[in-house]
């Protein structure tokens, strides 16, 4: 009987071709293969050749590796499948017989990698980790569009009609991007969460799955349907106790009862971080016209749609939604994205600086180890010429020292995860970790792979180079001892290390100025209000418990008690504060000037305030007057506006005594009666904007701020507010009082986090290239000594000596400099979207960093000199 | 006197296995000889790079012999001990049996 030939698969003829050395017998390898897979050509069978294939490759691969890495051993015959290892260990040991240069080469590039660790750990959370949803590449995130203007939120009324005009979706869901605080009842003591809306369909949506419970119906999602609310994990657990049970149980939110019907999963985040969700009720609220943008559009893809047909689709319910409600959605449109997009969009612009400081404190790091070993090899050139000479090939002499690099580039790496394990959360606050929905960067595997990479590249860089440069010896040259010009090769080679890392931390430094001097600059700026001495507090008067009429009451019994307390100067109520809240504008228009059409009127942020209010906060009247008593319900209907919105709409013509229209469900027309200072509501760094304030007994609101301005000490102040607040009503939720210093601080925390991040990477940079110079002077001092020994016995004084060391330092010191301001100046579009109040040539910043550069080059420097100078001629020409 | 070299253990069970299989010394017989001897299968790489040090060293020859059936037209490698290899062996056993003698050990179980 004939076995009839089996084809070998390609994948296992080419990885025994690439495995075992040609020949013959290679062949003869093959083919006994092909006979395994001629006897049994089962898939079992198929898979024993594979499994045989890769066999042996691997032995083979193995085996050769060993030989090449073999190289060096001399005496034929005596052959060891574990060359590697020994050389390892001989590695090991000869690292370990210099602690001194190892540790200092470690702990070097265990900071450039620690830090190059850290930002790659926040770019994976950020960035390239898909999102923690089934299919998450089908997710997309629908903004509100007009013109160039993108807006993150949409109408609750859009939505509506997107979800059920554009086929391409497979569902659009929506949630509030923002929370709405909320007083609850039912606890122990009653207290204010964070809520936020979302509709009934938003889990399923994501894939996501309740932990316990449902998401909400449709009747519940319904007005006047079943009030229903769903709990965060963290709540439930905080609140409930984690108990199953609290399902199905009632929450008194705001005085309704509303059902708890589910709870969340503890990984589950979507932009907002809020304790419970209510469902979104299309006609009331935020969701109760079509000009409210509010909600933020999630939607999953239909099967085999792209994001190009989905966009098309949007567009056409785009254009017929124009011109069905040109009112509102005149110039509207909606842009279709992928949803991942809304991580980068908030992580961007300081993530790409991170990762740009990083990279640059990595390479100046690397440099540095590459200059330790480059000063190793010279020193060890004897000991390698000896080697060479007793016939070790060059390769194997290199190999020696590559592996030097790899374990110390390893042991970096290590602590490098080290370091980055506790500079993470430092990180994390520089990109708002709260929209990403991270708390942590745990190690994974991509991490570690980052790590070891980046280890294993540091290491080739510059473990190989030294280690090719010190293979290259000549044994002959260098027995003799022609070691002076191979120094000076290595000086030189050397030196231009130093420039190369003095220009570095030239660039960072300069960043890391300009970004301390944006924070200067943000803390400087005149928000319009004064900020010392003022305390501010929540109030939340519960709407079903509360008429208007007895808000205003309580606002003013509240008032009244505030001012009673000893050390309170003044007091007053807003309903958002400035910095803090930065949202509910609405469009505004003078009904006395030309028609403007609804889409294009300006927006201007509506506050309502009690009397009292401007004075505590300080906020200057420029003409007419303040809020008073006078200005009650039924009153006319007046106004305070402020400085830019009187510009906007009245020009330069007085505006006391104007007529104001506000987009704000009111017929008539209110009275200006007058215009105070600019506020800069969205914060430092932000332009003034147009504002108009309501009198509180005029449109009085459930949710206030006391404002209450202070003097002296402001110890009893928070207690005895709250025994106000618990006279009142026991009911009412307790929060925090807080200075507004700390409400303004809070603002420029990620500039100021910025500013640190950056500002460490810097001064590390900086030690570095300061150590980087200092050796390079030490060691060219070291090998001048002859020729220092000979100028001195000639008479030379030390300060001459000095000098000359002095101004070699100089020299590097400059050449750095220039090339560093020449390579941040080019780079500096990078960070000037990240600066405040200061231009990336800011001329003071640069210069500083010069100063500062050229202090720490002298320092560096110094020291070198003084022993320079200190030579004793006899020792110095007595060495050689 | 050069001293002859000791084997390693793959290395004497594969030259004893090439003994072993006379003129049918072929590596996939060889390593069914060395299944059957040890229990358990060895692993092919392991005896092919064995083979080719063994060879190295002259303990081992090859001869390319005609494709058989079923290896699509591939040459067929014959194994033969050399006397070197014989002379190993030789060595071997007699170093392993000077240390055994005297020794009683207890029956593994």
């Amino acid at each position: 009987m004939t076995i009839p030939p089996v084809r070998l698969p390609r994948g296992v003829e080419r990885l025994i071709c690439f495995a075992l050395p040609a020949g013959w017998r290679r062949d003869a390898a093959l083919g006994d293969l092909a006979e395994l897979a001629a006897a049994d050509r089962s898939p079992a069978g198929r898979a024993a050749v594979r499994r045989a294939a890769l066999g042996l490759a691997f032995h083979y691969l193995r085996h050769r590796l060993a030989r090449r890495a073999r190289g060096a051993v001399s005496l034929p015959g005596r052959t060891s499948m574990f060359s590697i290892a020994r050389d390892l260990r001989h590695a090991f040991r000869s690292l370990r017989r210099s602690p001194g240069f190892s540790l200092a080469a470690a702990l070097t590039l265990a900071i450039g990698i620690g830090a190059a660790v850290t930002v790659f750990a926040a770019l994976e959370a950020a960035v390239l980790r898909p999102l923690p949803y089934p299919d998450p590449e089908r997710l997309v995130v629908g903004r509100t569009v007009w013109g160039d203007r993108v807006n993150m939120t949409s109408s609750a009324y859009d939505y509506e009609d997107l979800r059920d005009a554009v086929p391409g979706f497979a569902a659009l869901a929506t949630i509030t991007p923002f929370t709405s605080a909320v007083t609850v009842r039912s606890a122990p003591e009653p207290e204010r969460i964070q809520v936020a809306l979302m509709s009934a369909n938003l889990l399923d949506v994501l894939g996501v799955a309740p932990l316990l419970g449902r998401s909400f119906t449709v009747e519940e999602a319904t007005v006047g349907g079943p009030d229903a609310v769903v709990l965060s994990h963290a709540y439930w657990l905080a609140r409930f106790d984690g108990r199953r049970e609290a399902v199905g149980e009632t929450l008194s939110m705001n005085g309704a009862a509303a059902t708890i019907v589910g709870v969340l999963p503890a990984d589950f985040h979507l932009l907002v971080s809020a304790d419970a969700f209510v469902p979104m009720r299309v006609g009331v609220g935020m969701a109760s016209a079509r000009r409210y943008h509010n909600f933020l559009m999630v939607g999953r893809m239909a099967a085999g749609v792209t994001l190009a047909t989905l966009q098309a689709q949007v567009d056409t319910v785009a254009s017929r939604l124009q011109q069905a409600y040109p009112d509102s959605n005149a110039d509207k449109a909606f842009r279709v994205e992928p949803l991942q997009n809304l991580r980068t969009e908030f992580t961007g612009g300081p993530l790409r600086l991170l990762v740009g400081a990083a990279a640059l404190l990595l390479l100046l790091a690397v440099i540095n180890v590459g200059g330790l070993f480059l000063v190793r090899g010279t020193a060890r050139r004897q000991e390698m010429a000896v080697r060479a000479a007793l016939g070790a090939p060059r390769r194997h002499l290199g190999l020696q020292l590559a592996l030097e690099g790899i374990l110390i580039a390893v042991g970096a790496g290590a602590l490098g995860l080290v370091t980055a394990a506790s500079a993470g959360s430092l990180v994390l606050r520089v990109l708002p970790a709260e929209t990403l929905g991270i708390d942590g960067l745990p190690l994974n595997a991509a991490i570690v792979a980052f790590t070891l990479s980046v280890s294993l590249l540091a290491s080739a860089l510059f473990g190989v180079i030294p280690g090719l440069r010190a293979a290259r010896t000549s044994p002959a040259r260098e027995l003799v001892g022609a070691r002076t010009t191979q120094s000076r090769h290595a000086v030189r080679f050397r030196t231009g290390i130093v420039v190369l890392q003095l220009a570095l931390s030239v660039v960072l430094l300069a960043g890391a100025g300009l970004l301390g001097r944006t924070l200067a600059a943000l803390n400087a700026v005149d928000l319009g209000f004064r900020t010392d001495s003022v305390l501010v507090l929540p109030v939340q008067l519960p709407a079903a418990d509360y008429d208007q009429p007895a808000r205003v009451r309580a606002v003013d019994a509240l008032l009244e008690g505030a001012r009673g307390i000893p050390g309170v100067v003044q007091a007053g109520a807003i309903n958002l504060l400035p910095v803090r809240d930065p949202y509910n504008n609405v469009g505004i228009w003078n009904p006395d000037g030309p028609d403007v059409e609804p889409a294009s009127r300006p927006l201007g942020y509506f506050r309502v305030v009690t009397p009292g209010h401007f004075e505590t906060m300080g906020i200057e009247l420029t003409a007419g007057r303040l809020p008073d008593e006078t200005d009650r319900e039924g009153s006319v209907p007046i106004a305070l506006i402020s400085e830019s919105l009187a510009k906007l709409l009245y020009g330069d013509v007085n505006a006391i005594g104007r007529a104001l229209m506000v987009d704000a469900g009111l017929e008539a027309p209110l009275e200006v009666v007058g215009v105070v200072g600019d506020v800069l509501v969205n914060g430092p760094g932000s332009a003034p904007v147009p504002v108009f304030y309501l009198p509180y007994a005029q449109r009085p609101l459930a949710d206030m701020r006391l404002t209450l301005r202070v003097s002296g000490p402001v110890a009893g102040v928070s207690e005895a507010l709250r025994a106000i607040i618990a006279r009142l009503d026991s009911g009412l939720a307790m929060n925090r009082v807080e200075p507004m210093e700390d409400v303004v601080a809070a603002s420029v925390t990620r500039p100021r986090l910025l500013a640190t991040a950056v500002g460490i990477f810097a001064a590390a940079a900086i030690a570095l290239a300061s150590i980087g110079l200092y050796g390079v002077l030490a060691q060219t001092i070291l090998q001048q000594r002859h020729d220092i020994g000979v100028r001195m016995a000639l008479g030379a004084n030390r300060s001459r000596i000095m000098r000359r060391v002095l101004r070699e330092g100089a020299r590097l010191a400059l050449l750095g400099l220039t090339l560093g301001m020449a390579a941040f100046l080019a780079a500096a579009r990078l960070i000037s979207g990240l600066l405040y109040g200061v231009a990336p040539s800011d001329p003071l910043t640069l210069v500083a960093v010069a100063l500062l550069l050229g202090i720490v080059a002298i320092l560096a420097s110094v020291l070198p000199a003084r022993r320079a100078a200190v030579t004793d001629p006899v020792i110095a020409l007595r060495a050689d | 006197m050069r001293r002859q070299p000791l084997l390693g253990t793959l290395e004497q069970l594969v030259l004893l296995a090439v003994l072993q299989a006379g003129d049918q010394a072929y590596p996939p017989r060889v390593i069914e000889l060395l299944r059957q001897a040890t229990g358990r299968p060895p692993s092919r790489g392991a005896v092919y790079v064995t083979l080719d040090r063994l060879e190295d060293k002259d303990l081992l020859a090859s001869n390319r012999q005609p494709p058989g059936e079923g290896r699509g037209g591939r040459p067929r490698r014959q194994l033969r001990v050399t006397a070197a290899g014989m002379q190993a062996l030789l060595a071997t056993r007699e170093s392993l049996a000077t240390l055994w003698v005297g020794l009683d050990l207890p029956e593994a179980r």
